[in-house]
């Protein structure tokens, strides 16, 4: 059906015609078929470059009540047929980063590695917030606010945001927090009760500015990253050398699978990341995101493959924690390292071999993984993974370490008749445990692998996520590891009962806000009351 | 609908609380009518005392049907703020017989209380388990502890504090419709004995943060039946460093720098800057002698410190002492191990900043009998701009700016700042009070103009703080009619409903 021609008309007058498209050649590049869940091409593309631009095409989508939605980076994401989707990236502008009071204003197209690098040039650092999509405010914007891996010093993405500028889904804008009563960027929450805890999911408008929490760099200014050519592959390999007195990456192996069993092993490691954490060491300490972490090491997908089909990094790498290490200066990094390898020897850990941290490539090794660190800095890992096509993510949510480890006992048992299939990877692993906030939280996320172009193993996949579902229903997880605005509205009717009726409340709001349900609606829960 | 009489309202009440958990005794309605804010006393119709959720909800239905305010209480007196004197009438919903400690999670560092539980009741319990509390600086020990965290008071330890409704995690709340719900990982499903997890993520469920929402609303979306808050370990070790200035100005730079730098990116734990005029209030033991002394003898601003030594903690401690002399050596100033003008007072100091203030009268009605705080955030670079306007307004209108108190709390890992400006008066005084009453207004809006943020609008500020933020509050009504229908709880408290 396409948009209407007048609505179409009016919003190419607001952003002039060069930014809007509804060539199919163009919506073809927006649209992820087999994404799970199912997704659109959009009606047209619309790519506003200010704040009252979206306002206004907001407002004409309230009028023709047209649902849309917005993209910046990762996958777009329209979940009905005839959206409208707003590509923000015309939006990207480091409007401010202010060093005394340490934030960032930017717009949603600003990237993750964009802003990192500009930060680093004035000794401030942003913790990239996720693996997912490389623009920092698209993330937001789209609701995806991620997690990430340095959770353990600085949070997640959540904590982040301060004050913003908000499109509401009715096309008002609305400053949030100090920003309100115009006394600047600094604070999100506020006055009286924090309307910062709507600005999430693209179901509430769009955000067009948001300030973002920085913290000290104690690292170069201008960040040194050599690229090589890979001797094998021909590809280009990213490499980069902080200063060894202040940074440091610690590879640890804690007793595996193997050797004393899934349940034992991974209790052992969630002693030790409590035990580190509330040590008050490492800006970031994950158990090893095993295959994602493992991709950043290769420089092809074949590279990839040959490694998960040699089986070598499933069996070194069943339970690894990785600490890494930023510090003031000489002292600060011997007392962490010290403390953290005291920890992690007491829990039976080792070191990985030196083949983990260097140019294993050049030695013919399999195994190299320094080019994560970049990874881990720039918050730009979902890249590769991205590329490597063909996974899906089972769960995400965050409670306390104990909790992800309870919530992975299921994996195995679960995954096993579709590995003897043939149908998902053998990859059991591949469920990472950040710890957050000193230990207070704990983030987990679980991706399986599988064949898309195949349909048995994409059905496979599905299956396993349903299972997996089935089983957190059964054992009574929290919210958090059901991916609601992914299953549709008649899921969330039968669970939102169980978790205090938050689809209607949820409901009430998005009705109170957005009458005419034009804003990523399918993203947000449309129940019948 | 009917209008019920007082004597049938709490007779009613009584049915669902019981006879001795209703009160309409005038001595304590007069007690509930008013408090040290400026905000015009109003006699409620009763107190009532509910001890469950479900004595709760019922209270909440009955308010509905009865079209009768409810004004959500847990902390014992005094009240500073206003938020606990009704506006319209009606109920005092007083929670500070809802007591129990529930949950102590020594392993997750989490405590999950109900709003009775004080800061003098929950500390003790917390140390049992090697644990204490990210707690604002001082509070009396009838302090709510829920309370608090949910009205973003400041806490001490900015180096835990992640963002502004640090330390609250999960938690339950009736609200005004009546209806239960609950927060974050506890959520659901069912009942929280039944759910596998240990509660502790405070976001959600589903999109919204609700956390957020019902934080700084001053109970007018919903009454919290029991929170979960963040614990954090007892240092093994610790040391306490005091930094003497003359300006309050000149404590932000050294502040910010030791919120930047150090282990973990802190050198400090606990860190404040109090003025000589508080130091002596609440380190004086012989009143008035020793308050004159000290007040006399103490430099005009402190910055209190303390390091925390953790695992490896005489190790710890040396390189924190090693980064805070690296700082000090950069910035010329002078971190003192003990107390200049109070030398054998830093014992005593370094209990205070773990304790709740445990005797009568509270340290902020020692000098006087009343008190008027004004406090606003700022961030960094701002901060030293507002005291010197306070301190010329209160000069102009002829208040001694040595009775002021002064207390500045860098919070959110250093990102923002909390101001507070003390002024005790004797209300028993007409133009005494009328003065401090106008300096309150005048700095409120001089500070306001100049960008200061009032981001917990009380009492007077409530009517200043929202006319200046129509955006928000379109929405902000928008989520009332949401959460509350009726306008049954707390109406009046923020002004816009």
């Amino acid at each position: 059906m396409g948009l209407p021609r007048i609505a179409y008309r009016i919003i190419e007058d607001i952003v002039g015609p060069e930014n809007i498209s509804d060539d199919p050649a163009v919506l073809a590049a927006y649209h992820r078929s087999g994404a799970m869940p199912p997704s659109y091409p959009p009606a047209a593309v619309v790519m506003p470059k200010t704040t009252e631009e979206v306002s206004a095409i907001v407002k004409v989508c309230n009028r023709y009540k047209i649902r849309f939605s917005c993209f910046v980076t990762m996958q777009p994401a329209c979940t009905e047929p005839d959206m409208l989707l707003f590509d923000l990236k015309r939006m990207d502008r480091i409007i401010e980063i202010n060093e005394k009071d340490m934030y960032a204003v930017v717009e949603p197209g600003v990237t993750r590695a964009a802003l990192a690098i500009e930060c680093f040039k004035r000794g401030l650092q942003y913790p990239a917030a996720s693996v997912v999509g490389s623009a920092l405010v698209g993330a937001l914007a789209k609701g995806i606010e991620g997690h990430g891996y340095m959770a353990n010093r600085f949070s997640d993405g959540r904590r982040h945001a301060l004050a913003a500028e908000w499109v509401t889904p009715t096309g008002d804008i609305v400053r949030v927090g100090s920003l309100g009563v115009g006394a600047g960027w600094f604070c999100p929450t506020g006055p009286g009760p924090g309307l910062d805890g709507l600005l999430t999911r693209a179901g509430m408008g769009i955000v067009t500015k948001i300030a973002i929490k920085l913290y000290p760099w104690w690292g170069p200014r201008e960040l040194d990253v050599e690229t090589i050519i890979h001797p094998k592959t021909g590809a280009f390999v990213y490499k980069t050398n902080l200063p060894e007195d202040k940074f440091k990456l610690l590879m640890f192996q804690m007793p595996g699978i193997n050797e004393v069993g899934w349940e034992k092993s991974i209790r052992n490691l969630a002693d030790a990341l409590y035990e580190i954490s509330k040590a008050e060491v490492g800006t970031a300490i994950f158990k090893y995101f095993n295959w994602p972490m493992m991709i950043e090491s290769c420089t092809t997908v074949e590279e990839a493959w040959e490694k998960i089909r040699s089986g070598i990094y499933q069996a070194e790498t069943s339970r690894m924690i990785n600490v890494f290490i930023e510090a003031c200066c000489r002292e600060d990094l011997e007392y962490q390292e010290k403390v953290v390898r005291e920890i992690i020897a007491e829990y039976g850990g080792r070191e990985a071999p030196r083949e983990f941290y260097e140019d294993g490539f050049e030695e013919g090794k399999t195994l190299t993984f320094d080019q994560a660190t970049i990874s881990v800095l720039l918050g730009i890992s979902s890249c590769r993974v991205q590329k490597f096509g063909g996974f899906i993510s089972t769960a995400c949510g965050v409670d306390s370490i104990d909790t992800m480890v309870k919530w992975g006992m299921a994996i195995p048992e679960i995954m096993r008749e579709f590995v003897e299939k043939g149908l998902i990877v053998d990859i059991t692993d591949s469920y990472w445990i950040v710890p957050t906030e000193y230990g207070h939280m704990a983030c987990t996320e679980h991706l399986i692998l599988g064949d898309p172009t195949d349909p048995a193993s994409r059905k496979a996949m599905e299956e396993y996520a349903g299972k997996i579902m089935e089983r957190n229903f059964r054992e009574k997880f929290p919210d958090i590891m059901f991916r609601f605005g992914s299953y549709g509205d008649e899921h969330i009717k039968r669970v939102g009962p169980l978790y205090s009726n938050f689809h209607i409340w949820q409901m009430r709001v998005k009705k109170a806000l957005d009458p005419n349900l034009v804003s990523n609606p399918k993203f947000y829960v449309i129940p019948e009351e | 609908m009917t209008l019920l009489e007082p004597n049938l309202i709490v007779k009613r009440l009584a049915e669902i609380v019981g006879t001795e958990n209703v009160s309409d005794d005038p001595k304590v309605l007069e007690e509930f009518s008013r408090d040290h804010s400026f905000v015009k006393p109003m006699k409620p119709l009763c107190v009532v005392y509910p001890r469950s959720k479900e004595e709760i909800k019922r209270i909440v239905l009955f308010a509905n049907e009865n079209n009768i305010p409810l004004i959500p209480v847990s902390s014992g007196p005094p009240h500073f703020r206003g938020d606990t004197v009704p506006r319209q009438g009606g109920i005092i919903v007083n929670l500070s017989k809802m007591k129990s400690i529930l949950r102590i999670d020594a392993r997750n560092r989490a405590v999950m209380i109900e709003p009775g539980v004080t800061f003098g009741e929950l500390i003790p319990e917390l140390e049992k388990h090697g644990l204490r509390l990210n707690m604002p600086f001082l509070p009396r020990a009838s302090k709510s502890v829920v309370t608090s965290y949910l009205e973003r008071e400041p806490p001490t330890i900015p180096k835990y504090q992640f963002d502004y409704v640090d330390p609250l995690l999960t938690m339950e709340v009736i609200f005004g419709t009546g209806d239960e719900f609950r927060t974050g990982t506890a959520s659901g499903p069912g009942v929280i004995e039944e759910i596998n997890a240990d509660m502790v993520n405070p976001f959600g469920p589903g999109d919204i943060k609700y956390f957020k929402l019902l934080s700084g609303a001053q109970g007018a979306f919903g009454i919290i039946t029991w929170a979960m808050v963040k614990a954090e370990v007892a240092p093994a070790l610790q040391k306490i460093y005091f930094i003497p200035f003359d300006k309050p100005e000149d404590t932000i730079e050294p502040m910010n720098r030791l919120l930047r730098y150090g282990v973990m990116g802190s050198v400090a734990d606990q860190i404040l800057a109090l003025n000589n005029f508080n130091m002596a209030v609440i380190l004086a033991e012989k009143w008035p002698e020793e308050f004159e002394k000290l007040r006399r003898n103490l430099p005009p601003w402190i910055v209190i410190l303390t390091i925390g030594g953790y695992r490896r903690a005489e190790e710890r401690i040396r390189v924190q002492e090693k980064c805070l002399m690296d700082i000090a050596q950069e910035l010329a100033f002078d971190p003192l191990p003990s107390l200049p003008g109070a030398p054998g007072k830093e014992k005593k100091m370094l209990r205070l900043l773990s304790r709740p203030w445990d005797e009568e009268p509270y340290w902020k009605l020692r000098y006087k009998a009343s008190c008027c705080e004004v406090f606003f955030l700022a961030p960094p670079s701002r901060a030293s701009i507002y005291p010197k306007v306070v301190y010329r307004i209160a000069s102009e209108m002829g208040y001694s700016i040595t009775d002021i108190g002064g207390y500045i709390q860098p919070i959110v890992q250093g990102h923002a700042y909390h101001i507070e400006f003390d002024f005790p008066y004797n209300p028993a005084d007409p133009r005494e009070t009328d003065i401090v009453k106008r300096i309150y207004i005048r700095a409120s809006k001089e500070l306001m103009n100049m960008g200061a943020f009032f981001s917990r609008p009380y009492g007077l500020w409530a009517d200043m703080v929202y006319n200046r933020y129509t955006e928000g509050v379109a929405i902000l009504k928008q989520l009332k009619r949401i959460f509350d229908p009726n306008n049954i709880l707390n109406p009046g408290v923020l002004s816009i409903f």
